[in-house]
C-alpha cells in the first residue's frame, strides 16, 4: 500500500512509458528545478468527472517522475455533489433530487464526506511525501493547512487551524454525510465555522489533497441533495449556519475568485518556499484525465455503486 | 515501531506470513503510524484472483485513502470482515487482530522473494531519509 502503481484497471491501454511526453521531462529535470518550482495551473470551470480525473492523473504523473508538484485550483461547469471514496451514494444523497436540481453527483479518489460545490474556489495539491519531518496524513494536513491559512489571512479573514484532539475512543465515520457539517484536525475555521473542507489520496512518494473553499455557501440545497430524514432537513441547515462558513460570509470586504486564487498561490509559495511558475497541464496529463474519466469518473458504476463494485468490473490485469 | 522476525514484508509497506500454501496478509506498523486512525477498510470477496503487488483493497484514515497491494498472487480464501465494523482494529493491532486477507498462494516462490524484517526496517530508515 502507499503505492501508486498505475491501477491496472484503471489503465488499460494506457501506456505510460510511450505517453509521456519526453520533451517536457527533459525541460523539467534539466532546468534543475525539481526541488525549488512547483507549478501552478488554473484549468477553469471544468465537468464533474473530468475535474476529479485530472486530479488523479496529476497524482500518478507526478509519482511516476513525470511531472513537477503542482497546485491547481478549478470551478465547476454546474454545481456538483463530490462524495468521499467510500461514501455509499445510494444511502446518503437524494440522485433524484440532485438530478432535478441540475445538480452533478460524481466520486471523488480521496476520503471524506459530501461537498456541494457551485461558488467557490476548489484547490488541489499534488507534492511529494514530506522529508523535513514527519510524513504522516495528518502532518500533511497541518503544512497544506498553514498555507490555505496564510492564503485566507492575506485576505482578512482571521481562520484558525483546528487543533488535534487526544483520541479517547475509536474513530468513527461522521454521522453527517456533510463534510463541512464536522472540522477534522488541522482545518480550517474562521468564527467558529469549518471555512475549507479537504481530503486526501496517498500514494507511495507523493499525495493528492483538495478540497473547497466556498465563497457562498447555498445550505438550503445541500441537504436538499443528501438524503436526511425530512423533518430533521430545516433543523439540519439552520444548524449549518452555525457551523459552516463561506469565505464571503465573513470577509470584511468582498473577495473575488481570482483573490482567492492569488492568495493561494501566494500561500503556497510562503508556506512551503518555494516558486509557483504558471503553466499549463501537460499533454500526458490531460490525455491521462480523459482517460481515467472514461474509465472510471463518467461512470454510474463509480460514482453511484461505489469504489468495490467499479473495481470488481474491471478486467483483471497484472502490471 | 515493531518488525515482527518472523513475518516477510513489501516496499508498499504489507506484512506477510506464511501458514503451510496460505500467505496471511496485513499493513505493517509503520504504515499504520503514517496513517492515522483508519476509519474504512475495504478488501475483496473470498475467491477473488489477485496478481502479486496487484491492489486487493483500500484504507481510508484521516479522509486520507490509500490502496493495498498484495505481496503475493493467488486467490483470497479469507477476508478480516471484522474491519468492516472495527477498522481502528489496524491501528490497534496491526499484526493480529488487524489482518486483513488470506491468500491461497498461486507462486510459492514470490514469498521468499519478499523483504526480511531486517531489509524491511532498512528500507523504512532508507525511505525516511531520502524524501
Amino acid at each position: 500500500m502507499l503505492r501508486t502503481a498505475i491501477p491496472p484497471a484503471s489503465l488499460a491501454g494506457w501506456q505510460l512509458s510511450e505517453d509521456i511526453d519526453g520533451a517536457v521531462l527533459t525541460a523539467l529535470v534539466g532546468c534543475g528545478a525539481m526541488q525549488q518550482s512547483w507549478r501552478f495551473v488554473n484549468t477553469g470551470n471544468g465537468e464533474a468527472a473530468f475535474n476529479m480525473a485530472l486530479d488523479e492523473a496529476l497524482l500518478l504523473l507526478h509519482e511516476a517522475g513525470a511531472a513537477l508538484p503542482t497546485l491547481r485550483v478549478y470551478g465547476w461547469c454546474q454545481p456538483t455533489l463530490s462524495l468521499g471514496y467510500a461514501q455509499n451514494a445510494r444511502q446518503e444523497v437524494d440522485l433524484a433530487a440532485c438530478q432535478a436540481q441540475g445538480v452533478a453527483v460524481v466520486r471523488r479518489p480521496t476520503g471524506g464526506r459530501a461537498v456541494l460545490h457551485d461558488q467557490e474556489v476548489t484547490y488541489s495539491v499534488v507534492m511529494p511525501l514530506l522529508a523535513d519531518g514527519p510524513s504522516t496524513t495528518t502532518e500533511h494536513y497541518r503544512r497544506i493547512g498553514m498555507a490555505l491559512a496564510a492564503a485566507l489571512q492575506s485576505l482578512g479573514i482571521p481562520v484558525h487551524l483546528a487543533r488535534p484532539q487526544v483520541r479517547t475512543a475509536p474513530v468513527r465515520t461522521p454521522a453527517s454525510p456533510a463534510c463541512f457539517a464536522a472540522l477534522s484536525r488541522y482545518e480550517l475555521s474562521a468564527a467558529g465555522k469549518k471555512i475549507v473542507g479537504s481530503a486526501q489520496k496517498r500514494a507511495q512518494r507523493a499525495l493528492l489533497q483538495h478540497g473547497s473553499i466556498p465563497l457562498w455557501m447555498d445550505r438550503q440545497r445541500l441537504f436538499q441533495c443528501l438524503r436526511v430524514p425530512p423533518e430533521r432537513r430545516e433543523a439540519l441547515v439552520q444548524e449549518a449556519y452555525t457551523t459552516m462558513g463561506a469565505v464571503n460570509e465573513i470577509a470584511p470586504t468582498p473577495v473575488t475568485l481570482p483573490a482567492v486564487q492569488d492568495a493561494l498561490r501566494q500561500g503556497f509559495s510562503t508556506t512551503f518556499g518555494v516558486e509557483l511558475v504558471e503553466t499549463s497541464i501537460s499533454p500526458a496529463e490531460w490525455r491521462l484525465a480523459q482517460h481515467l474519466r472514461t474509465m472510471k469518473y463518467a461512470t454510474d458504476t463509480w460514482n453511484h455503486d461505489g469504489a468495490a463494485a467499479w473495481r470488481q468490473r474491471q478486467p483483471v490485469a497484472s502490471v | 515501531m515493531e518488525f515482527p522476525a518472523n513475518l516477510r514484508y513489501t516496499k508498499e509497506h504489507e506484512w506477510a506470513r506464511q501458514e503451510g500454501n496460505r500467505v496471511v496478509v496485513g499493513i505493517t506498523d509503520y504504515a499504520q503510524k503514517e496513517l492515522g486512525d483508519v476509519v474504512f477498510v475495504e478488501l475483496p470477496e473470498v475467491g477473488t484472483t489477485i496478481e502479486a503487488m496487484g491492489t486487493f483493497g483500500v484504507v481510508e484514515s484521516v479522509k486520507a485513502v490509500s490502496d493495498l497491494y498484495a505481496p503475493v498472487s493467488g486467490t483470497i480464501v479469507e477476508a478480516n470482515t471484522i474491519l468492516e465494523d472495527q477498522p481502528e482494529l489496524v491501528n490497534a493491532s496491526p499484526y493480529g487482530q488487524g489482518w486483513m486477507v488470506v491468500i491461497e498462494a498461486a507462486n510459492p516462490e514470490e514469498f521468499q522473494q519478499l523483504l526480511t524484517a531486517a531489509a524491511y526496517q532498512a528500507y523504512v530508515a532508507q525511505e525516511k531519509s531520502s524524501r
